[in-house]
Order: structure tokens, then C-alpha cells, then sequence
């Protein structure tokens, strides 16, 4: 690096996930815009920002101009666990600026604040909305444009003085807005609320940040009782975590039998795809794959989009989640994103040091997520797998298969290619009997059985059987005893 | 019941039974009103305050409709020397009463918004003078 170069320091916002998307975190005296449209979340970010930057060293000003009257803000925002009382008073000032907005007189609003950050010398200063400052400007100026640009440019080149680092809150509607600030802005902030038939996601968006290699894009993000959680894109995981490769050898798979078929059992650090019809028995095949796992003491992680954990046969799963050798990734939010599901399945499998991690089913996985994910729910699934790979552990997916005889597919979604191992399961007639049947399709380079083995299941899971070796045609579905 | 509610009242009622003229009441309770009023303003605007001191003289008023007068006015900047002044003309301990509950109306209402805790964290300025053996005491020797 250049020795003249200043060093700018990048400030943790306190808001999961945000600091990635920023590149590493907030520059120190930035003068930022946080853009959106009412109810976009705007002030839960301000203020979630606020409570966990500011310190007596660092102490906040929250100025409030006309907008939302404080009385309500503080109630709300009370709501939050991220709101800290103790550090009202203490590190945060709120300041009304309601009587000077009033006034329509920017220079007054400008003295204001200028009088307060010289007073408290705040290292963070918010200014909440701003959308009311130019409003309120506009009723008093025919040509609006020119004091308010004015204002800005004064604000921004005098808080940079005070060394604050700065946050406009404002409500704009168009991005294409030639509002001045946005040019004078090192960073600019976009919060949305897309809509799309029933369903509404919340993204966020960095359209601008000076000096920072931010993650370029629309990233989800959830509002909870704990704030704002941001949802980097997958494959930031991947990019970000270099350090864990699996150690080689092989995960058992608790199923008798079907670790010789895949020719040692699932290779470390592999996806596998258990392709079958409805009810073939796929997710007990996925729960034998984590109850192995605990009974060697490995920690599984799994999200779980069709099965109630608390129902008959997932019994096993629940067991293992009671227990804590599996810890469940909580699918039950409406209008997912698969980013989402990411981070969370990442943080999980950091947080338990798990090793095995299974999605039970990638067709439940699809319903789940918001309409407008679906249309590249591919490309967004293929993310997930690698992001979820580069952590080191094996991963079991599970894909409904619509039953047709006449063509041997393996994934409604292209997904086999993604996979580095693939079962297959299938319904058989044979003596006029509905039989179950599975093979190994591919376990990359490794050296697998080829069998169409038969299998049934009960309450201990499932149990191979023979290879019918007088038949031929299984993969019909309807096998003819073979001629001598 | 609150300690803020009951500091004040108490001491006011105090300094009623011991004798002090309603003027003098009058004046402590304009006293603690206003630095309710700074303690508040900056943080909630002046039109906040405002508004629930307004509310709180309606709520009040009900049970005393002397406070009209101060109603009528509780939007002005002047509301709390009007309080005074009609407080003035009441009997010490009524007035000493009277604005107890009106701190009290305040207090609850200031609190049912933003939550106790938060609500006393506000009030503190106005509180800690309070406590500091100040004028109402005072009025009291």
C-alpha cells in the first residue's frame, strides 16, 4: 500500500450481515444517505446502527426533524432488542428539530445542528428525515434546489470538519431523483420493499460508497425482534472461507449396506442427491445420513421444508434436534430467499462445528422461497451448494421425482449436475407387489456398485435388499422375469 | 404510583400543611413543570410536550373544572404560568393536590407511550434537582 494513502477506518454497524455487503464496514466520516420509501425500514437501520456504534468516546446525536414525531419513534424503536437504554443520555443525545424545520429557514436548521455537534462534539450524527428538511425548504423557495443543495454541501463539508460520521435519513421514491445529495453522498443506502403478487421482500441495496468494494446487488434482509439481519449473497461464504477443507475419507451412512454401494460410503466434503417419487422414503435416508453422524459424534445441521419435525417417522430427526446433535435452520418465515436460508445454514454449521448438513427437499425448498426468487432458483441453488461445500462438510439434498417410466431423471431442477453423488429411488411392480428400489447413480470419482438393489422400510429405517437379478426392465417400472 | 408522582406531591403537600400560601405552591409547581418542560422539548419537540401536557389538564379537569382556564391555554408557551396562576387561586393543599395528579396524569401518559424505564431515563434532569432539596423544599422551612 502507498505510505501517503490515509488509512480509513471501517466502523462494525452492528447489523448482521451489513458489514459484508459493505465491503468490510462503514468508513469512518462518511457522509451517508439512507434512501428509501416510508415503512422500508429506514430508522430501524438508522437506530440499530446508532446503538450499537455509539460509546462515550463515540457518542451519537440523533437529530429528529418533522417526519415521525419522536414520541412514536421512541415507542417503536423501544420495541427492538438492539435499543439500549442506558445508552440514552449517556452516548445519544435525541435532539427535535421540529421547531426549526417549521421555521422553512435551512440556515436556522443548519445553525441548529452546527450548535448542537459543536456542544456535544457526537463522532455520529443522524438526521432523521431529511425528506422533511427539503419539504419543508421547498414550501419557502420557489426554485427549491438551490438552498437545499447548498445546505447539504454546508452540512456535509462541516461535519467531515467535526470528524462525525453522518447519516441523512430520507424518504425518496425514485432513484433517478436528481436530488443534489445523492452526488454530494459518499454513501448511499437504498432499502425496498419489492412486491410481487402476494409476497414482499425487503432488500437493500448500496448504490454508492466511495472507496469501498462493496457487494454490488439487491440483498435480502428481515426485520425481527432483534433488528435488521442482512443476508450477503452466497457465495460471499464461499469467497470469504478458504480455511476449512474437509479431511479426507468417508461419512457412513447409517444405512446397512449402502456404504459398500457407494463404495465406502459419501466422500468428505460431497453433495449428494436423493432423487425419488413421493414417499420412496428419501428423507429417512436423510435422517439415517445425521443419526450416523451423532452416533459418531458429528453435528448435523438441517433445514427442513416439508416434514413437521414433531410427526411419526421425522420422530428420529426430532429426537436428534432434542438431543442437540442437530440443530434446525428455521424455515417456517414466509417469502424466503435462498440467500437467506445460506447464511443461515452457515451460521449454524459455524456455530456447531457440524459436519453434516441436509435440505429435505429442494421442491418444498422451491415453495418456500418469495415468487420472485423462483424464476433463478438454479442459479441462486448452485450458490448455496458450493457456499455451503467450501465449509468442509457433506451436504444430502433431497429432490422429489415425478415417476415416469420412460425417462430416467434425477432432479426437476438440472440440480444433478451440482452433485457430486446421486441416489436414486424408484417404484417397482414385482409379483404384484409395489416395491421400492435404489441404486447409486454417481459418486464422483469414486468407485461405486452399479446394483439396482430392492429395499423396504420400517420403524428402524430402511434395509437393502437383493439385486433382482432374474428381472430386467426395473427402470420401467414394470421388470418381465429375464429369459433364460 | 410512581416516585416521581409521589416526591413531588408529597413535598407539595407538605409545604401546603405547613402552612405556605397557595401562591407559593403555585410557583414550585410552574418550578417543576418547566424543568419537566426542558428536560423534555429538545428531545421530543416543544409540540410534544405540548400535547401531553394538554392532555393531561383535560384529564385532570375533569374532576376539577377550575382548570379550564389553564386547558384553554395548555398549547401556549405561557400554559404553565396560567397553571400557576389558576393554581394560585385555589387553597394550598387543593392546589398541592391538584397538581400531583397532573404530574401523575403526565407521568402515565408519557409512559404508556414510551415505557417507564425510558420515561424516568427523561425525566431525570427534572427529577434529580427535585430531590436535591430545592426551592419546594425550601418553601417548606
Amino acid at each position: 500500500m502507498n505510505e501517503t494513502q490515509p488509512i480509513i477506518k471501517l466502523l462494525a454497524t452492528g447489523v448482521p450481515g451489513f458489514d459484508e455487503i459493505l465491503g468490510g464496514g462503514l468508513p469512518e466520516y462518511s457522509f451517508n444517505l439512507i434512501a428509501g420509501t416510508p415503512g422500508a425500514g429506514k430508522t430501524t437501520l438508522a437506530h440499530q446502527m446508532m446503538f450499537a456504534l455509539a460509546t462515550p468516546e463515540r457518542p451519537a446525536i440523533y437529530f429528529t426533524v418533522l417526519g415521525e414525531p419522536p414520541l412514536k419513534m421512541l415507542r417503536y424503536q423501544q420495541q427492538f432488542k438492539f435499543f439500549d437504554l442506558d445508552k440514552l443520555n449517556r452516548c445519544i443525545r435525541l435532539v427535535s428539530l421540529a421547531e426549526e424545520t417549521a421555521s422553512g429557514d435551512l440556515d436556522k436548521v443548519l445553525a441548529r445542528i452546527m450548535q448542537e455537534v459543536e456542544t456535544h462534539r457526537p463522532a455520529l450524527v443522524f438526521v432523521d428525515s431529511f425528506r422533511s428538511v427539503a419539504l419543508a425548504n421547498r414550501q419557502h423557495h420557489h426554485d427549491a434546489f438551490e438552498p437545499l443543495q447548498r445546505f447539504v454541501q454546508n452540512l456535509g463539508v462541516m461535519l467531515a470538519g467535526w470528524q462525525a460520521t453522518t447519516f441523512l435519513v430520507g424518504e425518496y421514491f425514485d432513484e433517478k431523483d436528481p436530488s443534489p445529495i445523492f452526488t454530494i453522498a459518499d454513501g448511499v443506502v437504498w432499502m425496498h420493499q419489492s412486491q410481487q403478487d402476494n409476497s414482499v421482500v425487503r432488500k437493500i441495496e448500496l448504490t454508492k460508497m466511495r472507496g469501498q468494494a462493496t457487494l454490488a446487488g439487491l440483498h435480502t434482509f428481515r426485520m425481527g425482534p432483534e433488528g435488521i439481519k442482512v443476508f450477503p449473497p452466497a457465495q460471499y461464504y464461499g469467497a470469504a472461507d478458504t480455511s476449512s477443507q474437509p479431511t479426507r475419507g468417508y461419512h457412513k451412512m447409517g444405512i446397512p449396506g449402502l456404504d459398500k454401494m457407494m463404495g465406502g460410503g459419501l466422500p468428505r466434503g460431497y453433495s449428494l442427491l436423493v432423487a425419488g417419487p413421493s414417499g420412496s422414503g428419501k428423507s429417512i435416508l436423510a435422517a439415517a445420513f445425521l443419526a450416523e453422524g451423532a452416533r459418531s459424534g458429528e453435528k448435523g445441521v438441517i433445514a427442513a421444508f416439508e416434514t413437521r419435525p414433531k410427526l411419526s417417522r421425522a420422530r428420529l430427526v426430532a429426537d436428534l434436534i432434542e438431543r442437540g446433535d442437530v440443530s434446525l435452520v428455521d424455515t417456517r418465515a414466509t417469502d424466503l430467499s435462498v440467500d437467506e436460508i445460506a447464511t443461515l445454514l452457515i451460521e449454524e454449521i459455524r456455530r456447531t462445528k457440524a459436519t453434516r448438513v441436509v435440505v429435505d427437499s429442494l421442491s418444498g425448498f422451491e415453495l418456500a422461497v418469495a415468487p420472485t426468487f423462483r424464476g433463478d432458483f438454479r442459479e441462486s441453488l448452485a450458490r448455496l451448494v458450493s457456499a455451503l461445500l467450501t465449509t468442509g462438510v457433506s451436504l444430502v439434498m433431497t429432490s422429489e421425482l415425478e415417476d415416469r417410466y420412460i425417462d430416467l431423471r434425477f432432479s426437476p431442477y438440472g440440480t444433478a449436475f451440482l452433485t457430486d453423488a446421486i441416489i436414486v429411488q424408484r417404484y417397482i411392480e414385482v409379483g404384484s407387489r409395489f416395491q421400492r428400489m435404489l441404486a447409486v447413480v454417481k459418486v464422483r470419482a469414486n468407485d461405486h456398485s452399479n446394483e439396482l438393489r430392492l429395499f423396504h422400510i420400517d420403524n428402524d429405517g430402511i434395509h437393502l435388499g437383493e439385486m433382482l437379478v432374474e428381472q430386467e426392465g426395473l427402470l420401467g417400472g414394470s421388470p418381465s422375469r429375464r429369459r433364460a | 404510583m410512581d416516585s416521581f408522582a409521589v416526591g413531588s406531591q408529597a413535598a407539595l403537600i407538605h409545604s401546603a400543611s405547613k402552612g405556605a400560601p397557595p401562591r407559593r405552591i403555585a410557583d414550585s409547581a410552574e418550578a417543576i413543570w418547566i424543568r419537566i418542560d426542558a428536560a423534555l422539548t429538545p428531545i421530543v419537540g416543544a409540540r410534544g410536550v405540548n400535547a401531553l401536557f394538554k392532555r393531561s389538564v383535560s384529564l385532570v379537569g375533569e374532576h376539577h373544572p377550575w382548570l379550564q382556564a389553564a386547558y384553554a391555554v395548555a398549547h401556549n408557551p405561557k400554559a404553565f404560568s396560567v397553571l400557576g396562576a389558576t393554581l394560585a387561586q385555589q387553597s394550598a393543599s387543593s392546589a398541592a393536590a391538584v397538581n400531583g395528579e397532573l404530574l401523575e396524569a403526565f407521568f402515565e401518559l408519557l409512559a404508556n407511550l414510551i415505557g417507564r424505564p425510558l420515561t424516568e431515563r427523561l425525566l431525570q434532569p427534572a427529577l434529580e434537582k427535585f430531590s436535591n432539596g430545592d426551592d419546594v423544599q425550601d418553601v417548606a422551612r
